[in-house]
């Protein structure tokens, strides 16, 4: 079983709640999903209208909340969106992030890492949403952050698993969950990152624009599952053709005529 | 005599002795799922009680919303 911190996973499919076409919508896919734990971001509400509610049913259906800091570009935005959120959703887990160019929203390296020392001290159980390089998952590992949240490719941008070899060495390396966050766009990509030995997948444009997202969700989560069941299976590297039946060596003292 | 504050940007009026749990209370603020920050430092809910509002104060409410 998955554990993140003191928290065990029996899915290790997580998905963010952004972009569904309607608060119902969402829940049925969560449901149908088979998730334990869905992401959140935090804004200023208007006081007035609080017609797009979410946090209630979320919270009553139990999923575990990891409210992210998405908005932040310095390390000090983040701890006090991580501040806010810890406040709001009552929970000390936070999915860091720090990403202050908005076109390709790649994550910001020295932010983050500052950001994850200091919310760390702080208690808070840190997953920082980071780009695919081995060197500062070790750094973030290192400075207590309880998983790495790598990128397969750009938030929102289905391209899949651009990262692969780098992905690879993080998840040879890593001694805390690694789950593959952002760029995720089919199932077949979700199962690509666990076969190559990711802890879970983060998943939401993909679900979430899908024509019919509960149907995706559920395909996302037999990918996931069986990615998971392919890599404890053991997979046999690539290599040159190898028979799968008897050679015909029966044939080989008759004359056929 | 009412402090002149600001609400997630908006002016806003309060009573002298308003304190943030009264404050809450007229914007009919949810038990759960926001936060509060003046001037730009949190205030825990546990402290909403005794922090009392001073005039010009900036006071930030933030709730959860969809997000990946």
């Amino acid at each position: 079983m998955l554990q993140i911190a003191d928290r065990e996973f029996h899915s290790r499919l997580f998905i963010g709640t952004g972009k569904f076409s309607s608060a119902q919508v969402m829940l049925n896919a969560l449901a149908r999903s088979g998730t334990e734990m869905v992401t959140l971001a935090l804004s200023r509400v208007d006081i007035q209208d609080r017609s797009d509610e979410l946090y209630e049913p979320i919270v009553k259906a139990g999923y575990k909340l990891l409210p992210n800091t998405s908005g932040a570009r310095t390390a000090e935005e983040a701890i006090f969106a991580a501040q806010l959120a810890s406040e709001a959703m009552d929970c000390n887990w936070i999915k860091l992030e720090i990403h202050p160019d908005a076109r390709h929203l790649m994550p910001d390296p020295v932010e983050t890492l500052i950001a994850a020392e200091r919310l760390v001290q702080e208690g808070f159980v840190v997953l920082p949403y980071m780009h695919a390089d081995p060197v500062l998952a070790k750094r973030l590992e290192e400075c207590g952050c309880a998983a790495v949240m790598p990128l397969g490719a750009p938030i929102g941008s289905n391209q899949g698993l651009q990262t692969l070899e780098f992905l690879r060495m993080i998840i040879d390396q890593s001694t805390v969950p690694v789950v593959i966050d952002a760029g995720l766009g089919t199932p077949s990509h979700a199962m690509q990152a666990m076969e190559l030995g990711a802890d879970a997948v983060l998943v939401n444009t993909a679900i979430a624009t899908a024509k019919d997202p509960v149907r995706m969700a559920s395909a996302f989560a037999g990918a996931v599952f069986a990615g998971r069941e392919a890599r404890l299976a053991g997979i046999k590297s690539a290599g040159e053709a190898e028979a799968t039946s008897p050679l015909t060596d029966f044939l080989e003292d008759m004359t056929l005529v | 005599m009412s402090l002149e504050i600001s609400v997630n940007g908006q002016q806003h009026q309060v009573g002298r002795e308003t304190n943030i749990s009264m404050l809450a209370d007229q914007l009919k603020l949810p038990a759960s799922g926001c936060a509060l920050a003046v001037n730009g430092q949190v205030i825990p809910r546990s402290q909403w009680t005794d922090h009392r509002i001073k005039d010009a104060d900036c006071i930030d409410i933030f709730g959860a919303v969809a997000g990946g």
